[in-house]
């Protein structure tokens, strides 16, 4: 069952002069019940904005978002502060997303004390309950955020995501900022959590390795697109679009045997300032663009089994 | 919610902090008998410090007068320590009121900056208004307001206030500035907190700490210019204690080489200023998390 589906979001950001950033251009995926889908591509494709928009921390431009059904883009105050509980996000700065004035106790019992649990016992219940799901201990609620270590706040920024029971949780690059040694600890925890809450991700990140390991159904993105989109294991095996493959030829394994063919990108991603949307936008890096690159937009189209891209070269093929 | 436990666990923090730093010890010192003063001084005075002797006066300092008389032939002193309460009221209750009706205006001001809706315009005419306040310099307005309303410690408490409340104010809006882009106000948001909620929730106990640190300063400031208007005349009259005009009085006798009436006032209000500013600054320390870790595990040294 589907729990998320957004169509054609579009997110644009006034600049002056009438000129806009065009951040997301018409991006569609769903998100299944109990499901991973990971959001990657480089810094400024548009990923963290998606993020943002489901979060309804950021209005869309244009588009819909189906939370189980329900646009939530245009939504009533109660109806607002219901969603918020249902949808939660994760911040890529473990420190930073943590009011450094508050105590973690402060910090996860802030969640339910703005949706109404009054009880102080049951939200302290509800708390020691959560802290053991993060695997950490009572002598963590009387701490500020400065003396945990990153893995550890980052552990505490899951658990307010987690605390109010959400179905949904954006993960925005949870792991990017932390040291190499948190990073698998964090990934085994949030695929814990999953198993355990049933509860749906989208994470987003740039970084391949961690993407392939939790997601059930990968997205890259490009320029405010989606340009590919399959299960990890096909996406990565047989990556179609040119971006897909530049990205994974750019990411090393752990695996000394595994040799992966593809091609350096060369140059800038092109300014998203005033973007036209009439051609494809990576034609300007595509080392097989032709004239019909330049001249439309290509769409995504089914390539493989339940396997999707978005690449003109790809239309001539079949 | 303020247990025994969290202020023993905050006393030992200050006895730790004193410990390590002589000169914020020696302003915390001052401060504490200041209040003191400013609580029994005028019950503990040798001489009345609003009655004067006849004949007895411009005494140098003495067994009897210990800073001498002033032209009225009152005990110096006496005056002098009287002067704490008269000083302290005014500045502090002046540079509370600065702190507690610009603070939370800053905040709103910051946090709202630059956004539509009925906040954001809330924002607006809070600074268009502050902008009219700091056209008229101080002292100017300071003596507007005493001749529209009487020169009274009431009047002067609300002017000092009136003065900073502008500083105050801008101080916190540029931290909340500054704070509202940071992840944790996106969480808050994320989680359902009102907007209000994270203005007054989330940013004010980041944004404090600095405008805290300026009451000190504040209070010194409210010292000074309670003395410079009543140095002009337009602040307390003679008979209440008070070190402004105590020192104004006294500048007429200090060319003629009777130096004590200016000289001990002005020394007590110097050395009130300047333990103001001390207690400004181990309080800044004292409520920030970071500091009292670093202070309990002993790794500030």
């Amino acid at each position: 069952m589907q729990i998320l589906e957004v169509k054609n979001l579009h997110k644009r950001f006034p600049i002056k002069k009438g000129r806009s950033v065009y951040a997301v251009n018409g991006v569609d995926f769903t998100v299944e019940q109990g499901q991973t889908l990971g959001l990657v591509g480089e810094s400024g494709c548009g990923k963290t904005t998606v993020g943002r928009c489901v979060c309804h921390l950021l209005e869309p431009t244009e588009g819909e978002i189906l939370f189980r059904g329900k646009d939530i883009v245009r939504l009533s105050k109660p109806g607002l502060k219901n969603l918020r509980k249902e949808i939660q996000i994760v911040f890529q700065d473990p420190y930073g997303s943590l009011n450094p004035r508050k105590l973690v106790r402060q910090i996860l019992e802030e969640p339910l004390i703005v949706n109404g649990v009054n009880a102080k016992d049951r939200r302290l219940r509800r708390v020691a309950e959560i802290l053991a799901m993060i695997e950490l201990d009572n002598g963590y609620l009387e701490k500020y955020p400065i003396q945990l270590t990153q893995g550890e706040q980052q552990r505490v920024s899951i658990a307010r995501a987690f605390i109010t029971n959400p179905r949904l949780v954006v993960l925005d690059e949870p792991t990017s900022l932390l040291d190499v040694r948190f990073r698998g600890e964090i990934v085994l925890l949030l695929k814990r959590l999953q198993r355990e809450t049933g509860c749906s991700y989208i994470f987003i990140s740039h970084d391949l390795n961690v993407v392939y390991q939790i997601s059930h159904r990968i997205a890259v993105m490009y320029l405010g697109r989606v340009v590919e989109e399959g299960p990890p294991d096909t996406v990565f095996d047989t990556p179609n679009h040119p971006y897909t493959q530049a990205l994974l030829a750019a990411t090393l394994f752990p695996d000394p045997d595994q040799r992966r063919t593809g091609f350096a990108l060369k140059g800038e991603v092109p300014s998203p300032v005033n973007l036209q949307n009439d051609q494809c936008n990576f034609a300007s890096r595509c080392p097989s663009a032709r004239d019909v690159c330049f001249e439309s937009s290509p769409k995504l189209r089914i390539v493989g089994e339940d396997h999707y891209s978005a690449c003109h070269e790809q239309e001539s093929n079949t | 919610m303020f247990s025994a436990t969290t202020s023993q666990i905050r006393d030992s923090h200050l006895v730790l902090y004193l410990k390590s730093h002589p000169l914020q010890a020696f302003g915390f010192a001052v401060s504490i008998i200041s209040i003191v003063m400013a609580i029994i001084g005028p019950y503990i005075v040798p001489h009345s410090p609003t009655l004067g002797v006849p004949g007895k006066h411009l005494l140098p300092p003495s067994h009897e007068y210990w800073f001498g008389t002033d032209v009225n032939g009152m005990c110096i002193f006496s005056r002098t320590i009287a002067a704490y309460r008269t000083d302290l009221v005014i500045a502090v209750v002046g540079a509370l009121m600065a702190l507690f009706i610009g603070a939370p205006l800053g905040i709103i001001a910051g946090y709202f900056d630059g956004k539509s809706g009925f906040w954001g315009s809330v924002s607006l005419a809070i600074l268009r208004i502050m902008d009219v306040i700091q056209a008229f310099p101080v002292f100017v307005l300071g003596l507007l307001l005493v001749a529209a309303f009487g020169p009274s410690p009431q009047n002067l408490i609300f002017m000092i206030a009136v003065a900073n409340i502008p500083g105050n104010l801008r101080l916190a809006r540029s931290e909340a500035i500054s704070l509202r882009e940071k992840d944790f106000v996106e969480s808050a948001r994320a989680v359902g907190n009102s907007e209000l909620r994270i203005a007054f929730h989330h940013i004010l106990p980041n944004a404090i700490t600095p405008v805290i640190a300026l009451l000190s300063v504040v209070m010194g400031f409210g010292i000074l210019l309670t003395a410079g208007l009543s140095f002009v005349g337009a602040g307390v009259r003679v008979p209440t204690p008070e070190w402004g005009s105590m020192i104004a009085s006294g500048g007429t006798t200090m060319i003629t080489g009777q130096w004590w009436p200016s000289f001990f006032p002005g020394l007590f209000m110097a050395l009130t200023i300047f333990g103001f500013s001390m207690l400004g600054e181990i309080i800044t320390v004292l409520i920030d998390p970071l500091e009292r870790i670093k202070l309990s595990s002993g790794s500030d040294t």
